[in-house]
């Protein structure tokens, strides 16, 4: 079947097997390797992307479901204001995630911060337990999104 | 696991009305709405997906979220997620609590209200929290919308009551106050349904210290939910808190008798934690305001 989806802000058409999942529609056809891929069953949540800015698993997600979707990885996140807060933020509190869930650690913080500037630390922790990496410090990485969201307050106000 | 070998059909409709349409002449096909207990635990490359899909992600009519002083209403699409965002100026803290306890919070971005209480073969976690809120659902199809309350969306033999052209399009939650209110998830779900899954939800009202209604619904992910409502009013108009009254126990031992006769519980221990929380609940709801 034929799909159309804005993959990381680039409109593209192509034929797929209504069977693929969406992790291997990125990381296979597109080539996007910064996606993860995990226990493809939806428990750990490595394969956390952006679909229409809401955080979905890609393991679990059809690529027929993003049809005339907006679907951002970390490759198309890199290079935007936003992602170096998150990274100047991260550096600050020296919370340095590893490399299997560090693309869903950015992109769900930045999904955290888009719902609001101010999270709460219970909010955090309870968003973050999406992800089953024990790679961190869980106290640090409450610091690391605070700081990162103090980051993005004070950018968004000096703009 | 038998896996499909030919290329599924899949239908995505912009509108309500196309759904509709798409549904009455391939009645057979399977509604996707997040899809998270249709591909829930399918390892390998290829999904399993059944042979005909109707996905409804871009039907905006099916994505609003709205409240009134009395009521929720909530599209069949709007994610589980979307519901909790709404925050605690909207959502009861039973409704909160009940609707976290659904999936986990990586599932909760994709999962909806609808897709939950749509579920053929089983009652979902959503199931006893609806049952006992008395919420009711829109059901569309081309030929007209009906409206029927959760507890009726099953049989008493535990089938799903809608048409093979029918739609979930929306679900209304009454708003009201509660004085006390638990919701309890027994057992385990760290990795999805176990056997000895269970989900307990009570609600009350008072009235200068008398109970003056009583709900509470059990669910264990089977095709029925646990709810006498005869028994439910047998504690109205005792004065509360209950403590260790004959009242209670005479109670107790009439829920217990009740869950042996319909055999809902697997595992002694589930039976032995339900009547403790009831117990506790009774002895001193206050504990448990809302």
């Amino acid at each position: 079947m034929v799909i159309t989806l804005d993959l990381n802000g680039k409109e593209e058409t192509l034929d797929i097997d209504p069977s693929l999942r969406l992790i291997h529609l990125l990381r296979y056809t597109f080539g996007l390797l910064g996606t993860k891929e995990g226990c493809l069953h939806g428990h750990c949540g490595y394969c956390q992307v952006l679909l229409n800015d809401q955080m979905v698993l890609s393991c679990l997600t059809p690529a027929f479901y993003t049809h005339k979707g907006k679907v951002l990885t970390i490759e198309g996140f890199r290079g935007t204001p936003e992602y170096y807060d998150i990274e100047k933020g991260f550096l600050e509190v020296q919370y340095t995630p590893c490399g299997s869930c560090a693309s869903a650690r950015v992109l769900l913080t930045h999904a955290i911060l888009q719902e609001t500037l101010h999270p709460t630390e219970q909010a955090i922790r309870k968003r973050f337990t999406a992800i089953l990496c024990r790679c961190t410090d869980p106290s640090r990485l409450v610091e690391a999104v605070q700081r990162t969201a103090a980051i993005r307050r004070h950018r968004q106000h000096a703009v | 696991m038998q896996y499909n070998l030919t290329e599924p059909s899949i239908y995505m409709p912009t509108s309500l009305a196309e759904a509709l349409v798409l549904k009455e002449r391939h009645p057979t096909a399977t509604v996707y709405a997040g899809g998270t207990y249709l591909l829930w635990n399918q390892a390998g490359r290829l999904l399993n997906l059944p042979g005909s899909i109707l996905s409804l992600q871009n039907i905006k009519e099916l994505n609003r979220l709205g409240r009134t002083e009395t009521r929720l209403d909530v599209g069949a699409m709007v994610s589980i997620q979307r519901i909790l965002r709404a925050g605690p100026k909207v959502l009861s803290p039973l409704l909160a609590t009940a609707l976290e306890g659904i999936c986990p919070p990586s599932v909760a971005t994709m999962a909806t209200l609808g897709g939950n209480l749509s579920v053929p073969d089983r009652c979902m976690a959503s199931f006893p929290v609806m049952h006992v809120l008395d919420a009711r659902c829109e059901i569309r199809s081309s030929k007209g919308t009906r409206w029927v309350p959760v507890t009726g969306l099953r049989s008493p033999t535990g089938e799903l009551q809608l048409e093979p052209i029918e739609l979930i399009t929306r679900i209304q939650i009454p708003m009201e106050e509660w004085n006390f209110h638990i919701h309890r998830r027994i057992g385990s779900f760290s990795y999805g349904i176990t056997a000895d899954s269970l989900i307990l939800v009570i609600v009350g009202k008072t009235y200068r210290g008398m109970l003056t209604e009583f709900r509470f619904a059990l669910g264990n992910f089977s095709s029925h939910i646990y709810r006498n409502r005869d028994l439910e009013t047998l504690l109205i108009g005792a004065r509360l808190p209950l403590g260790k009254s004959k009242d209670l126990k005479a109670f107790l031992y009439a829920i217990q008798e009740d869950l042996k006769n319909q055999k809902f519980l697997s595992y002694h221990v589930q039976m032995e934690r339900v009547l403790y929380i009831l117990q506790s609940t009774l002895s001193n709801p206050f504990q448990y305001s809302a």
